[in-house]
């Protein structure tokens, strides 16, 4: 199986401020990683060199005064948009390239360039909304990627969002549409405090949200429980002809702002399941797109491999933190967690089997 | 004074510089060996006060003929990651990305799987040693009780990221580093102070090569390359070397060889690199039993072989090669024109595929066979003095062109040169130099060290910056430090010495 990654040294140019938590260190460990692992000259593995989105393709998603905003407080830098979003010099060409490295991923999937493909894009996207960017987000990458497929005439595309934070900007841009499975796992409560079970989507789009709160110390088996419970048996039944993800790595259990406690593994195994899913159900096209992930030492590198290993077909049995770091994950297991998580997929169940047969 | 020698794989070419840059070229032939050869320059020069470089094709003849005979035990410590049990023996430990020993070995495991051990020689190699060395250090210590120091290649000492090479590479360096060794031993009863010339056309001392002698591999190509250039000056060619065994092509461009990254041998991708060249197998040695052979049995008869060979047909044409006449007696009754002819023609089809409008021919059949070559491709032609010794020529004439692989951890205040990790460099700096500082820390280590080595100043005014990466280590909202990785390398070329 080949697997495209879309990298760019220019993600790494990216930086709000040197000790935010979305900063450069995020990726420059992981390349390491890669490196050492030997994935960037691996005969799978296909490095693709990622475009700016075009303002047209920005424009499906974000709107005209947001963009010139945006455009204008970059090339003076200074601006702000929320607490943890200012605006630096020179973002915006960034944040095309980041929204261009969706694309390109997407396209190399459709040319059959690749298999699958990883886009290892810098700002993420995920809670940029049409009007404003947030939380570290500024154009939403993953939303401007599907809007793209949509215009190439796919009319099925799921989108899974397992980042921590629930991806309010994706929610809200494909709220109203029937075309677009958006399915969010997220902690709640959390940073940005939307993303309840009761949140489907409104009109054409009624049933095409569906939101998985998840309770501190969930752990591998609380998500493959919510795999197997949910995400599997929609995804069957809506049948995607794409499937992107938006892989946020701060589930994992040393991330310093989240608490969700997945391991290395853990990621891997459920990118395996997400490959599966697209393998069976759309012929492989699978498009990961990175968003968040602020444990920059001991998870990110192993993450990211995990990932790409997983889209790859590789061995995924040796991925796994070093020994040291797992007292830490002894600590942010709750063994309560998993009564909630069952508690919560059946509210879940409960509020979508109306919309999908498989959940009855 | 510099000696250059380049043991090839049939001759052995010598070339001298004097302080008035006389050069003066010989060629002997391989049995004569390494030992008789330099005592017979040691009766003329002072070794211990020339500068000697040598260029060996010991590395490249092992891995042709011996490399699944000498057998290899690799150990593996990758740690979390892929996995690695194609590559060998898999031990525990872990060092991370940064260079932290995050796992230890455990001592019983690795003595356990030595004393089952029953190959000759053994690769140890960790994930991210290059960061950090300690671990490979640890397992050598305990193999040292089952191996011999000059059985044992460590990763560490390649140099570059990327695990899977890295190993590949080790265990390349564990087949070929006894000989080198011994080479090394034998060269070192004449003089303490030597260089071996590397496959990119770079100089690095032995002691340097004792450690990553997989350096050394195919170095001929680069010294026959930089040789041609010294000896007509022309910046932009096609080399044409007609050597014993095989006919070698290498492009010069800009008045350098290009580089072929990460070779592949045995069908397995290394680290190694070397000057691009492409080889066909006929050369002045070529054994003639009724047509043309790709293969060598033994010298021509010309030089007192007992087979007919290429050399022995060219003399048949009327060309006087060596003692010409036994050759003409033997040659009786063939038709020798049709088959230099072949081979004329064979040489010629493959230059025009490259992208040069002049031939510069070496190798001692260059002068006869060249000027046809030349015009049946349609291209010019200079066969310069000292063409048959080309490739010593070059190796003479190559300045020391170190790298230096550098990572910079100021928030530990430590910066690893070549895998050595040095405390000194940043008690003195703050946790914050800018980039520029850093790189021309490295830049300034490396010039250093290649003075150490003796280098000319002037020839170190040319510094190839070939990787620079850099970000800031942030731990609880505060910035702690730098991490940086810089690779530069003084670029292989002319000794100012010469120029």
């Amino acid at each position: 199986m080949k697997t495209g990654i879309v990298y760019h040294k220019k993600y790494l140019e990216h930086e709000q401020d040197p000790r935010h938590p979305e900063r450069r260190e995020r990726l420059a460990y992981t390349i390491d990683q890669l490196t050492e692992e030997g994935l960037f000259e691996d005969e799978d593995i296909v490095l693709l060199e990622p475009f700016p989105a075009s303002i047209e393709d920005v424009l499906e998603v974000h709107t005209k005064e947001y963009v010139e905003f945006l455009k204008r407080e970059s090339e003076r830098g200074g601006g702000i948009i929320d607490f943890d979003t200012n605006i630096p010099k020179g973002v915006f060409e960034r944040a095309l390239l980041a929204a261009g490295g969706a694309i390109r991923a997407a396209k190399a999937v459709l040319d059959k360039e690749v298999d699958n493909a990883f886009a290892m894009v810098r700002p993420p996207g995920h809670h940029a909304k049409p009007y404003t960017g947030a939380g570290f987000c500024y154009l939403n990458n993953i939303a401007i990627m599907v809007k793209w497929l949509l215009k190439r005439g796919f009319e099925r595309i799921m989108i899974l969002d397992w980042d921590a934070h629930h991806g309010d900007g994706t929610q809200e841009i494909f709220y109203e549409d029937d075309r677009v499975l958006f399915i969010s796992t997220h902690q709640m409560p959390l940073y940005p405090g939307t993303g309840y079970p009761h949140e489907v989507g409104r009109g054409r789009g009624e049933g095409f949200t569906i939101n998985i709160p998840l309770p501190p110390g969930t752990s591998d088996e609380g998500y493959f429980y919510v795999f197997e419970k949910i995400i599997e048996p929609v995804a069957k039944e809506f049948k995607p002809e794409f499937i992107a993800i938006s892989a946020g790595q701060d589930n994992h259990f040393t991330d310093p702002l989240t608490g969700l406690a997945l391991t290395a593994r853990g990621y891997g195994e459920l990118m395996r399941r997400a490959v599966n899913l697209s393998r069976d159900l759309c012929k492989g096209r699978l498009v990961a797109v990175l968003e968040g992930g602020y444990s920059v030492e001991a998870a990110l590198p192993y993450t990211n491999l995990a990932i790409i290993a997983a889209m790859a077909g590789k061995d995924i049995s040796h991925i796994r933190e070093p020994k040291s770091y797992l007292a830490e994950l002894k600590w942010r297991k709750r063994d309560y967690a998993m009564q909630k998580i069952r508690d919560n997929v059946s509210e879940v169940i409960r509020i979508h089997s109306k919309y999908w047969s498989n959940l009855r | 004074m510099i000696i250059g020698v380049d043991v090839g794989g049939t001759n052995t070419d010598v070339a001298i510089i004097d302080e008035d840059r006389n050069l003066m070229t010989y060629k002997y032939p391989n049995e004569y060996g390494i030992t008789n050869i330099l005592k017979e320059i040691d009766r003329n020069i002072d070794i211990k006060s020339a500068r000697l470089v040598i260029s060996t094709s010991l590395p490249l003849n092992i891995i042709a003929s011996r490399f699944n005979e000498i057998k290899t035990c690799s150990l593996v410590i990758p740690g979390p990651g892929l996995n690695y049990s194609d590559y060998g023996i898999i031990l525990k430990g872990a060092v991370n990305h940064r260079g932290d020993i995050v796992e230890n070995i455990d001592k019983e495991e690795v003595e356990k799987v030595l004393s089952e051990n029953k190959a000759q020689t053994l690769a140890i190699s960790a994930k991210f040693s290059i960061r950090n060395p300690q671990i490979e250090y640890d397992v050598l210590k305990i193999s040292l009780k089952y191996f011999d120091r000059k059985d044992i290649a460590l990763s560490n000492y390649v140099g570059f990221l990327n695990f899977p090479l890295r190993i590949n590479t080790t265990i390349v360096n564990a087949k070929i580093m006894r000989e080198v060794w011994e080479l090394t031993d034998a060269i070192r009863k004449f003089t303490e102070n030597f260089f071996y010339y590397k496959g990119d056309g770079g100089i690095i001392p032995w002691q340097v090569a004792l450690r990553n002698p997989s350096e050394l591999y195919n170095s001929s190509p680069a010294a026959v390359a930089y040789g041609a250039y010294y000896l007509t000056k022309e910046e932009n060619a096609l080399v044409i070397d007609i050597g014993g065994t095989t006919t070698d092509f290498i492009l010069i461009r800009d008045g350098a060889p290009e580089i072929e990254e990460r070779v592949k041998i045995h069908g397995k991708r290394t680290h190694i690199r070397c000057v691009k060249s492409f080889s066909i197998p006929y050369g002045g040695d070529s054994l003639f039993d009724g047509e043309l052979k790709p293969y060598r049995i033994d010298k021509p008869i010309a030089f007192g072989g007992k087979h007919i060979t290429l050399t022995d047909l060219l003399n048949g044409v009327g060309e006087e090669v060596g003692n010409f006449r036994e050759s003409r007696r033997a040659v009786k009754g063939i038709d020798c024109e049709r088959y230099v002819d072949y081979y004329i023609d064979m040489i010629a089809k493959k230059a025009k595929e490259f992208d040069a409008d002049k031939i510069i021919g070496t190798g001692y059949l260059a002068r006869y066979l060249i000027p046809e070559i030349a015009k049946r491709c349609g291209k010019k032609f200079i066969v310069p003095k000292h063409s048959e010794s080309a490739n010593a020529v070059g190796v003479a004439v190559s300045r020391i062109s170190l790298t230096l692989y550098a990572r910079f951890d100021t928030e530990r205040s430590i910066a690893v040169y070549n895998g050595e990790v040095n405390k000194e460099t940043f008690e003195k700096v703050s946790g914050h130099p800018d980039d520029e500082e850093i790189i021309n820390s490295a830049i300034n280590k490396a010039k250093e060290l290649a003075a150490n080595f003796g280098a000319n100043e002037e020839d170190l005014d040319d510094v190839d910056i070939l990787y620079f990466s850099s970000f800031p280590i942030v731990r609880g909202g505060i910035m702690r430090g730098k991490i940086a990785d810089v690779i530069v390398q003084i670029k292989p070329g002319l000794s100012s010495n010469v120029l």
